[in-house]
């Protein structure tokens, strides 16, 4: 394995792949934080050189995180298909990028590669790319979900409403649901975060939220995102949900951090397979974010590009039917500026949908760091045009309860109208016939107003 | 009435004038609004007259708007329902539309209270009010503010001489340990440690539980607790700590909570009680449940996952 370049008369040198993976990231302070970001300019590009120029096969028997010392790991590797492995492993990670973006690769072949490939692979050809590669090469990979029904089709654009309250109140909390519906978003899951991690106050918002779906024959999906082991408490119990979810992160232990195990979650998406309100297949969602391991220590000496597409690794075993970053979540340790919040977005909507996960968007900043809101309706227009699946609809775009900015319910509608898209077919039909959205999609005079559903 | 209170009632009435052209969107204001935090108090414009601004008081203070503006929706279906609606929550609900973006007023007032958390992270608590809590001042790792911000773990560890000290002048072996920090707000132990920290330990001393010495820490994130954990070997270990300040509030406090907690532990031993402040959990309300908590925990013997709450 050649780890070694000459670039403009200099010699760099890389000591192993971790060396390499972090050095030929494009610039984030999490990798600064632990010491492997690239030194110079010319060190980033020379790392770019020596990473196109390996091949898969080399990434694959040369493990950044060894398998016999991390769960995510085993999990990446008993994901991956060996007879598409067989087809791909001579290739090299810029012929890989060539290949994922040539007009002569077909869907089915995209597909295929898919399966051979391991987090690792993704996130090495992830540093290869500019954003138009990013934008451009995950459009050509759209992956939807099925819990209720699908989202994530070509053409359509969902939202996760997410209806936070800082006391869990559920006047409060159904106060902000009728707001997001009046703006035809919560196609993807009516989705509240609970202040308390308690098994009675889970049950109670998921029986609120059932409520609001009931008596205005809403179709869509609904989630209380506690503690997975919270929310297997409350459904075991009767409480209603279409779906269970959990934060996950690219080591072990990170997701011991989080208090999660691969069996833990196999468990969860057995439970809810039986005791879900729907068929599925894909009954788990999934939350993940650049440099929530290196906030907490738990990195591994690896860059946290790859760390994400490791956590996506991870995911992709329970086939989800939701899996959103919210890189830009947790401060400047972990992404700077605009600049980097916007990159870590359109590369972990790439990678997500090279794995062949259903990936929606949290594009998103605290008041911590120097991002502002211009930076974040930049990303969420270019992964939009990307293709995300979903993104979140918050009041204002301002979520009281995490305290934190990310998308608003107007941003949802402006993203609908600007690139044409509707919402799923079924939810579509609904916001119609409540007279929000006309036959083209478009927020009706009507739109807007919470207080319609106090008179109908 | 004095000089102040006449001043504001003037500026007052001049407000309500000047804003009588603003498009009426039906709904009576909300007056005193429950949820919003107020206006930072910027010492109150200073008259400025000029002909097209007779009155001095430049163009119109957006906090002086109803929080949740709503010039972009003319007519709700159900206006006083609308109004029922907004204030059941502090979220920015009924602020209507320009076709599908936000109405200006919105907008503007959106980007005055981000400015506004943005220049709330780099205050400090004021010396007077760690006095006046009885708080034993120490400093963590990190030497300042942006150390602090950049390099999450300096703001986890003591230097060697600061854990010689706490080890030396601090009660060790107590059944809890109160650890105040910073953390990202130095608002929310301004504005709720006062309050909390007396019903907390009234509430400790009903339990009968041994209290050591309350701490603060500047520049503290939550995992110092169990570095206190592993000097002083207290059974509860808490930690009020500032939460990343947010638009609508920039004082919100959590309470992390560990039973037998010890340096490298893993996150999920610990139990944690977010959003206390005026409008999430008052903070006395806040200080007795944690007393109660703590009692839990140590009947218990568990935190985190480990208990069943
Ligand atoms: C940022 C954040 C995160 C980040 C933490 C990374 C980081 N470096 O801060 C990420 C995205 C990783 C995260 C994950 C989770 N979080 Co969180 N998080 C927050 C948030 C928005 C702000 C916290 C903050 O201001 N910290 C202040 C600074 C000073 O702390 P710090 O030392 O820099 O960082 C520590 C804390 O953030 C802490 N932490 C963050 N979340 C949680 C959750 C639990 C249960 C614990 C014990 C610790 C913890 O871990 C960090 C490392 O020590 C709060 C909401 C709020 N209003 O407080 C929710 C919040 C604390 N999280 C919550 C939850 C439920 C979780 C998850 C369990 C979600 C899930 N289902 O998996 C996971 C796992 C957490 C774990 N055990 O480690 C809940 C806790 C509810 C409860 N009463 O138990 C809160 C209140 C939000 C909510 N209501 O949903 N979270």
């Amino acid at each position: 394995m050649i780890l070694r370049t000459t670039l403009a008369g200099n010699v760099y040198r890389f000591a192993d792949l971790k060396e390499l993976f972090g050095k030929a990231n494009e610039e984030k302070s999490g990798d600064h934080l632990i010491g492997i970001g690239a030194q110079t300019a010319s060190e980033r590009v020379a790392a770019k050189v020596v990473l196109s120029q390996l091949t898969l096969e080399q990434i694959r028997s040369h493990p950044l995180i060894p398998p016999d010392q991390d769960e995510v790991s085993r999990v990446i590797e008993q994901g991956v298909n060996e007879t598409a492995y067989q087809r791909i492993k001579a290739l090299t990670v810029g012929g890989l990028r060539d290949y994922l973006l040539a007009h002569s690769t077909t869907a089915a072949d995209r597909q295929t590669v898919r399966a051979g490939l391991t987090a690792e692979m993704v996130a090495a050809v992830t540093k290869l790319m500019s954003t138009q590669d990013l934008v451009y090469g995950a459009s050509l990979l759209p992956v939807s979900g099925t819990c209720r029904y699908q989202i994530g089709r070509p053409g359509t654009l969902s939202f996760r409403l997410q209806p936070n309250h800082p006391k869990d109140d559920l006047d409060g909390i159904r106060a902000s649901i009728y707001e997001g519906l009046s703006y035809a978003s919560g196609d993807a899951v009516l989705g509240v975060n609970p202040v308390e991690d308690n098994v009675d106050s889970c049950a109670r918002i998921l029986e609120t939220l059932w409520q609001v779906m009931e008596r205005w024959h809403i179709p869509t999906h609904i989630c209380c995102l506690a503690h997975v082991s919270t929310q297997m408490a409350a459904v075991e119990r009767g409480a209603p949900a279409s779906m269970l979810f959990q934060s996950v992160a690219g080591t072990e232990s990170a997701n011991d951090d989080f208090g999660v195990t691969a069996a833990l979650l196999d468990q969860a998406e057995a439970l809810i397979r039986r005791h879900g309100l729907c068929a599925g297949p894909n009954l788990m969602y999934f939350e993940t974010g650049q440099g929530s391991e290196v906030s907490i220590g738990a990195d591994k000496g690896v860059d946290e590009l790859t760390l994400e597409a490791r956590t996506y690794g991870f995911a992709k075993r329970y086939h989800p039917f939701m899996v959103n970053n919210v890189s830009g979540f947790i401060g400047p340790e972990t992404i700077y500026d605009g600049r980097q919040m916007i990159r870590a977005s359109l590369e972990d909507h790439f990678m997500g949908k090279l794995i062949g996960l259903p990936m929606g968007m949290a594009p998103c900043y605290t008041n911590h760091t120097g991002i502002d809101q211009n930076d974040q309706e930049m990303a969420t227009l270019l992964v939009a045009l990307a293709g995300a699946n979903y993104f979140m609809g918050v009041p204002g775009g301002d979520d009281i309860m995490l305290s934190y900015q990310d998308t608003s319910f107007h941003d949802d509608a402006t993203m609908r109208e600007l690139l044409g898209l509707t919402p799923a077919p079924e939810f579509f039909d609904w916001a119609q016939e409540f007279g929000l959205l006309d036959a083209a999609g478009r927020l009706t005079e009507r739109a807007g107003d919470a207080s319609i559903f106090l008179t109908s | 009435m004095d000089e102040q209170d006449l001043e504001s009632l003037v500026r007052g009435v001049l407000r309500d004038l000047l804003s009588r052209d603003e498009p009426s969107d039906g709904l009576a204001p909300r007056g005193a609004s429950p949820g919003v935090a107020p206006a930072p108090d910027r010492g109150g414009p200073t008259p400025d007259q000029s002909e097209d601004d007779p009155a001095g008081l430049g163009a119109a203070d957006l906090y002086a708007d109803d929080p949740q503006p709503l010039p972009g929706l003319a007519v709700p279906a159900d206006p006083e329902g609308l109004a029922r609606l907004r204030a059941a929550t502090t979220a920015r609900i009924g602020v209507g539309r320009a076709g599908p973006r936000l109405p200006h007023r919105a907008w503007l007032r959106f980007r005055a209270d981000h400015a506004a958390a943005m220049d709330a992270v780099f205050t400090d608590v004021s010396p007077e009010i760690i006095a006046a809590a009885g708080l034993t001042p120490v400093q963590s790792a990190a030497p300042d503010k942006a150390a602090f911000l950049m390099d999450p773990d300096l703001g986890r560890a003591f230097d060697a001489a600061t854990a010689a000290l706490i080890k030396q002048s601090c009660r060790s072996g107590a059944q809890v340990q109160v650890v105040v920090c910073d953390g990202l707000s130095s608002t929310a132990v301004e504005n709720n440690v006062p309050d909390l920290l007396p019903a907390l330990l009234q509430g400790l001393e009903r339990h009968r539980l041994s209290v050591g010495t309350p701490l603060f820490v500047k520049y503290g994130r939550v995992r110092i607790m169990d570095e206190v954990t592993g000097l002083l070997d207290p059974e509860v270990t808490l930690n009020l700590i500032g939460e990343r300040p947010g638009l609508v509030t920039n004082a919100s406090l959590s309470c992390y909570l560990t039973y037998r907690g010890r340096p490298g532990m893993a996150e999920s031993g610990r139990t944690v009680l977010s959003n206390i402040y005026r409008d999430g959990t008052p903070p006395a309300e806040a200080g007795a449940y944690i007393a109660d908590l703590s009692l839990k925990l140590i009947q218990t013997k568990a935190s985190g996952l480990d208990l069943k709450l």
